[in-house]
């Protein structure tokens, strides 16, 4: 009963907290415009692009890329005197995918509501942690909504996937070509394949009203099997999604730590707002702004 | 005492705060936590309970616009009479003619007192369950972007998500599947006989027949269906065999294989091969037919199949729960609970003191319009 008391409790007292509070609410959606930074992600890869794996049994597979996209979730930003700004996963979750990349192969992650200040560095999940998944439903508002339909498990408990990378085999002498299709998330519950990225910037970025500076990011697709030391190479077909093991697929998740380097900074890039250039993502229609393209 | 009832006191905190002090509601939805049941599941921290949200919730419940086609609504495979199950059918057909779906409908009662959701367990959080029925091809089969834009052009709808999450622009998915929550949440049953028995209350006299079926009970299934819920809520292979006609069942395999694409002849090879959760038997006489695929018809043919004596015989997997199983010294084994048919006819009737009438009856629960 002591712990239903304390629930009772909490309800109550979440209830009172939200019941007056009509006027809150507005002022955040009216702030939430000002793109404080940008981070952009720079493909090593285009869909369509070919590539070349080895398998388990030590042969080059030649592919095509068909399917690369991931769920990004928490956000933090590390400023100059360590103190560490944490995003709202619905401001600053996003699916990253690259479907939807302009002709340079760079996709944009939006950040609004960064405290105007100096920051040292930027780090972001790759998928979405179990205390997230587990935790305030109204927190994961936008990730349901970015994980409806392609990103989502109904028959798991964690519901999100967090990343699926696909490929086509070109080998057509292959009897059985091994089509490369993984997707990760914490399936069956044995491991957790959540992975934190943390990105030291090669200077300080500054985050003022009157800019939208961007961080400028590759994104190494393929040393996700061929990493940098001290991450492990894994065949791609050595995973749990072709039926192989836990250790191969925690060690290609450890991976996603290691695909993405900072690049630059463009430091004084002209304030933008959220609405135009989501608004511009949209379209598609290569229409000129001189919101968007800054090289 | 007849509860320990827990008043959640919000129902004055949200009429102080309302507009115009309309009367939007005649009753008032409290969670009550019954003295003889385990501690709640429920997020209640997350997701509070209010009068508001369950009356919400249950418009939802009732609402044909979640699934394709505006075809059908929760209430299709879970209607109160028969403790919110599909009654007479084994398995049930969704928005699309012809094609039915491959678990027995559950029912809808006690579920914030529960670890796990589905017949194996795919989620463990009430919040996320139904999502699987709105997107399932053989039950809904809608997108949940399509169910929330269908709800924001109902400035009803609209209203009433302002009302309940006090905020403008309320419906989203978080929101709307708080709001189902909070009526599902609310759907105790916990008046049964037996409960009335067992709490010494008014009503609660049991018959010698009923007594002797309790004591037998207490002998040869409470193993499993243990406790109040009747449910030690854990998933095991019953013995039950495979469905000729449902080939991709493979039990809660699916769920805890860590292998997204893996294969029914994968899954064959997990322990978790064709298990399933223990259900609950509250209300059970009102829930025929039995059994994750709905395979048997009525309780004396479950009881036939526990006892092993008559068709469908238990299947011995490698995997069969180990305390269906006996052993002699020759280590030839027998299978089941031996009842007598005398026994059967004891456990039965014991059986219907766990219908609660009060809850099929229960206006609360029933469709609004």
């Amino acid at each position: 009963m002591n712990n239903l008391k304390k629930w009772a409790f909490l309800a109550l007292t979440t209830i009172t907290l939200f019941s007056c509070n009509n006027d809150d609410d507005n002022i955040n959606t009216n702030q939430a415009t000002h793109v404080s930074a940008v981070l952009k992600l720079e493909h090593s890869l285009a869909l369509g692009d070919q590539f070349t794996l080895t398998d388990s049994e030590k042969n080059e597979q030649s592919l095509e890329l068909t399917v690369f996209k991931f769920l990004v979730s928490d956000v933090k930003l590390t400023t100059t005197n360590d103190e560490v700004i944490a995003l709202s996963n619905n401001d600053a979750a996003q699916l990253v995918d690259l479907a939807n990349a302009d002709e340079t192969n760079t996709i944009k992650v939006y950040l609004t509501d960064i405290p105007e200040g100096s920051y040292k560095s930027i780090s972001f999940g790759v998928g979405v942690s179990q205390d997230v998944a587990n935790g305030s439903t109204e927190e994961q508002a936008k990730l349901y909504e970015l994980a409806d339909d392609d990103m989502h498990w109904d028959w798991n408990s964690n519901l999100y996937i967090f990343s699926k990378i696909e490929a086509s085999n070109l080998d057509n002498q292959n009897t059985v070509p091994k089509n490369l299709n993984i997707h990760v998330g914490n399936k069956g519950g044995n491991v957790d394949l959540f992975r934190t990225v943390n990105l030291i910037l090669p200077e300080t970025l500054t985050v003022a009203a009157k800019v939208s500076p961007s961080i400028h990011t590759i994104v190494s697709i393929e040393k996700l099997f061929t990493p940098d030391a001290p991450g492990v190479a894994v065949a791609y077909d050595a995973i749990n999604a072709h039926g192989g093991t836990d250790d191969a697929s925690k060690i290609f998740s450890d991976n996603y730590e290691n695909i993405f380097e900072v690049h630059h900074l463009h430091p004084n890039e002209a304030a933008i707002n959220l609405e135009d250039v989501e608004m511009d993502d949209h379209s598609h229609d290569g229409e000129d702004s001189e919101d968007s393209h800054s090289h | 005492m007849r509860y320990n009832t827990i008043l959640f006191v919000f129902l004055l905190v949200l009429v102080s705060c309302g507009k115009d002090g309309e009367v939007y509601t005649d009753f008032e939805i409290t969670f009550e936590q019954p003295a003889n049941f385990p501690a709640a599941t429920y997020d209640f921290e997350d997701n509070p309970i209010t009068t508001d949200g369950f009356i919400l919730g249950r418009k939802l419940f009732y609402d044909n616009r979640l699934s394709l086609n505006n075809g059908i609504s929760c209430a299709e495979c879970h209607n109160q009479s028969h403790a919110f199950t599909h009654h007479g059918h084994n398995l049930s057909e969704g928005v699309h003619a012809g094609v039915v779906g491959t678990r027995n409908s559950q029912p809808i009662q006690n579920l914030a007192f529960l670890e796990d959701f589905t017949w194996d367990g795919a989620k463990d959080e009430l919040i996320d369950q139904p999502l699987i029925p709105i997107r399932e091809e053989v039950e809904m089969d809608e997108t949940m972007e399509n169910v929330i834009a269908k709800l924001k052009q109902d400035t009803e709808y609209q209203e009433l998500f302002t009302k309940v999450f006090q905020k403008e622009d309320a419906i989203n998915q978080a929101t709307f599947l708080k709001a189902l929550s909070q009526f599902m949440g609310a759907m105790v049953s916990s008046n049964s006989k037996y409960d009335k028995y067992f709490r010494g209350e008014e009503g609660g006299g049991f018959t010698e027949l009923e007594k002797q079926g309790l004591d037998l009970f207490k002998q040869k299934c409470a193993t499993c269906h243990s406790g109040q819920l009747f449910t030690n809520q854990e998933f095991i292979n019953n013995g039950i065999g495979e469905n000729p006609s449902l080939e991709n069942e493979t039990g809660r395999a699916r769920i805890t294989s860590s292998n997204p694409f893996a294969t029914v002849e994968e899954l064959k090879k997990s322990d978790d091969y064709y298990k399933f959760r223990v259900p609950s038997l509250r209300n059970v006489e009102k829930t025929n037919p039995y059994m994750h695929d709905g395979r048997m018809l009525n309780l004396k043919r479950v009881l036939d199949f526990y006892d092993d004596d008559a068709y469908p015989m238990i299947t011995r997997m490698d995997n069969l729960d180990s305390r269906l199983i006996s052993t002699d010294e020759n280590g030839d084994e027998t299978l089941g609970i031996p009842m007598t048919p005398d026994e059967k006819v004891a456990i039965l009737a014991f059986l219907e003191t766990l219908t609660d009438n009060e809850f099929i009856n229960d206006e609360r629960f029933a469709n609004p319009n």
